[in-house]
């Protein structure tokens, strides 16, 4: 199988040759694929990509409203152009002002590069789109402005440039509540879901809404697979919130996909101990960068129990490359023999190492104990 | 109502996260001349060890005790005018995210509790450079040294932090607790810290050990 068949076959629930190893294209990015023969050799060995952030399949746009943002470099300035282009991709601060008719929000945001696949933007605890009150009205006008319209060119184009050795899902928006922990910061969130519920539940209905729309565009779109990176971790989304506002949602729009014969595919990479029974009662096909200790405090045994119909998708948890290659050779065998036989299961890498070095000297160990030990079925201690 | 009933009001108002009932019956209580003391060590402080228990044994989450934070954090404003502090805290702490890492809310939890407790804290922020820890440790002389990191890319800051302590013959001055996410008790071990924090609960435990040694 090339690592394209792999990955759909687990992601099908059906019998792969070996345990697939992704990472994501966008950590590698496209220019280094091509130049950096390294990478072109592990791709030939096994490697398997897979672009999360790379297409979406929806064009959107507010007529009503619209967003100005300013580039606070500061001190980083030169006269000459090519050092500013450079300044850039620097970490630097943006402000921006989202103008509706009926008010105007601020935001400020730490940038660590201008690249979103290598690090998002940090909002400060005082920098989240809402703030106040008068936010919510703010917002859900801007919820209800967004027109969106479907945009399916670039899912084949993509899928084309990656070929056999991966594959391209459209990325959605993070589902309603994620979406709320986006706007309100974890620290608001609690807050007002304690002391303004009306406003907090009326924004989340108009997320909900507004999001079924852009999730249905998804479902009719060429991608066989759609992923959303919802980032789900149980010390924020507790079961209580899980169940509440989450369970839901996942399943009326699991339905919609598999109605289009779509796999849908969930990153939640946090502790999931507490929620694991809640995501039993999902119908999403695919938790990915489901992360086991020392990281997460679900062990991937834990997981094959509680989700037996489900793909675990396990990120391998990354301070381990701390310890040294043989450390990480270690725990690659152990999640091996832990995933055995090895169906419904995909082990990849899907957060950020301390360095570039450590990345380049863990991918090729990990990819080689898989070749060596992952092959399946993987037999049962 | 005695003054048992209305400290006793306060703590539950606290742990069902009911702002308004507890700041409501926590000026009653200063209007019934009940001290500041008693409503900050029966009220608030059992508060505190029940939100942490319930936390502990997943009752309660990162919510809870963001709201219990800022419960605590109002009435303390309440309280603050009617205190006469005898100036003794059960320890200084110096506290801070590493290096790159701007994520502020466990530090920001373990701060509010810490100052709950009776703690006196100096909040550095976030993305803080070594010879910025470095600095306040020579100027404040605290007790303890804690540092949050929630992405694996500020690990090895910590580490930095670490070698400076020792270079700069400091080490042996502060106990130094680290948490977060990415934190392994391997990691802490082999950095040479005191104290992992598995969670904002426990740093806040391990603080209160040491600082009653």
């Amino acid at each position: 199988m090339n690592p394209k068949e792999r990955l759909m076959a687990v992601l099908r629930r059906e019998e792969p040759d070996q345990i697939p190893f992704t990472l994501y294209a966008e950590t590698l990015k496209l220019v280094g694929l091509a130049i950096y023969e390294p990478w072109r050799k592990l791709l030939d060995q096994g490697l398997s990509l897979f672009a999360a952030l790379a297409v979406q399949t929806h064009k959107v746009k507010c007529p009503n409203a619209s967003m100005d943002i300013m580039h606070h470099y500061k001190t980083q300035t030169s006269w000459s152009p090519v050092d500013l282009m450079i300044s850039m991709n620097k970490p630097h601060e943006i402000s921006g002002e989202i103008k509706t008719p009926i008010g105007t929000d601020k935001f400020f945001a730490v940038m660590e590069s201008m690249d979103l696949s290598e690090m998002l933007p940090w909002f400060p605890e005082d920098g989240f789109f809402i703030k106040t009150l008068e936010d919510y009205e703010i917002f859900t006008y801007l919820i209800e402005d967004t027109e969106y319209t479907p945009y399916y060119d670039d899912v084949n184009e993509f899928q084309m440039i990656i070929g056999n050795y991966g594959i391209v899902p459209t990325f959605v928006p993070k589902s309603p509540f994620q979406s709320m922990i986006m706007l309100l910061g974890p620290h608001r969130l609690a807050i007002d879901y304690y002391t303004h519920r009306k406003e907090f539940d009326e924004l989340y209905n108009a997320i909900y809404k507004k999001e079924l729309e852009v999730y249905k565009i998804a479902a009719e779109s060429p991608a066989e697979v759609i992923w959303g990176p919802d980032n789900v971790t149980g010390l924020i989304t507790s079961p209580k919130f899980f169940k509440d506002y989450s369970l839901k949602f996942y399943n009326e729009v699991a339905d919609i996909f598999h109605k289009h014969d779509k796999i849908y595919v969930v990153h939640m990479d946090g502790e999931l101990k507490c929620l694991a029974d809640l995501i039993a009662e999902t119908r999403i096909d695919a938790i990915e960068s489901f992360t086991p200790p020392p990281v997460g405090d679900l062990t991937i045994k834990e997981a094959k129990e509680k989700w037996k119909d489900k793909v675990i998708w396990s990120n391998f948890p990354e301070p381990v490359c701390l310890q040294g290659q043989r450390e990480v050779k270690k725990t690659t065998k152990k999640m091996l023999k832990e995933a055995a036989p090895g169906n419904n299961f995909i082990l990849g890498i899907s957060e950020g190492f301390p360095s570039f070095m450590h990345m380049l000297s863990t991918v090729p160990n990990i990819l080689k104990t898989i070749n060596k030990f992952g092959k399946y079925p993987i037999a049962k201690e | 109502m005695t003054d048992e009933d209305i400290i006793k009001k306060v703590k539950e108002a606290i742990i069902d996260m009911d702002l308004e009932t507890a700041k409501n019956v926590c000026e009653n209580a200063l209007n019934q001349g009940i001290k500041p003391f008693d409503i900050i060590k029966d009220g608030i402080g059992s508060a505190v060890k029940k939100v942490g228990d319930l936390f502990e044994t997943k009752e309660y989450f990162l919510s809870e005790l963001i709201m219990a934070g800022e419960i605590i954090t109002q009435i303390m404003q309440i309280l603050k005018p009617y205190i006469k502090s005898d100036g003794k805290a059960k320890a200084k702490v110096v506290l801070g995210t590493a290096k790159g890492d701007m994520h502020d809310i466990g530090k920001n939890i373990v701060r509010n509790f810490m100052q709950a407790e009776g703690f006196e804290v100096i909040d550095l922020g976030v993305d803080v450079p070594t010879d910025r820890f470095i600095e306040a440790i020579r100027v404040e002389k605290p007790q303890i040294l804690a540092i949050s990191v929630l992405i694996s890319a500020s690990m090895p800051e910590v580490e930095k932090v670490m070698k400076a302590l020792n270079k700069e013959g400091l080490r042996e001055k502060v106990k130094v607790v680290i948490g977060g996410a990415p934190v392994t008790q391997q990691f802490v071990d082999d950095i040479g810290a005191d104290g992992y924090a598995n969670d904002a609960i426990d740093g806040i435990n391990i603080c209160k050990r040491w600082a009653q040694e």
